[in-house]
């Protein structure tokens, strides 16, 4: 088991903690591939503003909690967290919206969020909302000596 | 992420975005696009020097969009970077907020729809 990283978590009402997600994301991810990493941040801020917008009730909030796992031939996001049930994988496609009136910020993340991402996984588990996003590895990041 | 606004002959303006315009860039330029939508009819929108965007930033521009239009108004994109419009193409905006590579291009847009 390499070094599992460091967990950010966000309460989602909080715009500070949310901008936090970004620059956590450039430590944690900093060894894997530049090309990977645009579609793996596209697809944890994808991830992660869905919960916000659909997991919890207006004014309402929640905690929201990430991780980076990267093993030899993938990197996988963890995005949990503590609101009501949403599968986003179940939710249907938006499509390509024929006018901007039809161009709905959440429709238009879950396009992003699937383009972006090898496979989804959802899980509701101990009534929290499970998302792993999986990125194949190009190659395997070099090992450090024993 | 920084955003600067240039006016230029003919009524047109040039909004240049920089950076990455992700949670918190989409938050800064949320204002100033909503007041530039708010007053102009011909906007040229430079993402040449935007090096991350996702549907959150790329909403920020749907709204000015949807506000300029309303106006008859037109607004275009320039120059994005290949990881942007790879995120632009894939939600298909930029059938509904068309893309330029060429700037005077992208202005004698603009100004035709001021009629």
């Amino acid at each position: 088991m390499r070094d599992p990283g460091n967990e950010l978590r966000i309460d989602s009402a909080n715009a500070e903690d949310l901008e936090r997600l970004h620059p956590w994301f450039d430590i944690e991810a900093r060894t894997l591939p530049n090309a990977l990493r645009h579609g793996m941040r596209v697809a944890l801020e994808e991830a992660v503003m869905n919960a916000v917008m659909h997991a919890f009730p207006p004014n309402g909030s929640g905690e929201i909690t990430v991780r980076l796992r990267i093993s030899p031939g993938a990197a996988a996001l963890f995005v949990e967290d503590s609101g009501r049930a949403f599968d986003p994988t179940a939710a249907p496609s938006a499509g390509r919206p024929a006018s901007l009136q039809e161009a709905e910020p959440g429709g238009l993340g879950l396009t992003l969020l699937r383009h972006y991402c090898h496979d989804i996984t959802y899980q509701r588990v101990a009534e929290r909302n499970r998302l792993m996003l999986r990125f194949p590895l190009p190659i395997a990041p070099l090992q450090p000596p024993p | 992420m920084a955003i600067s606004i240039l006016e230029l002959d003919g009524n047109v303006t040039k909004v240049v975005l920089s950076g990455r315009i992700d949670i918190a860039g989409a938050r800064e330029i949320e204002m100033p696009m909503a007041v530039i939508a708010g007053s102009r009819r011909a906007v040229v929108v430079d993402l040449s020097a935007v090096e991350f965007m996702a549907s959150l930033g790329l909403r920020g521009i749907v709204v000015s969009a949807k506000s300029i239009f309303s106006k008859r108004g037109k607004i275009v994109l320039l120059m994005p970077q290949p990881q942007v419009e790879e995120v632009i193409t894939t939600t298909g905006i930029d059938e509904l907020i068309p893309i330029y590579r060429d700037e005077a291009e992208a202005i004698a847009a603009v100004i035709a729809a001021l009629g």
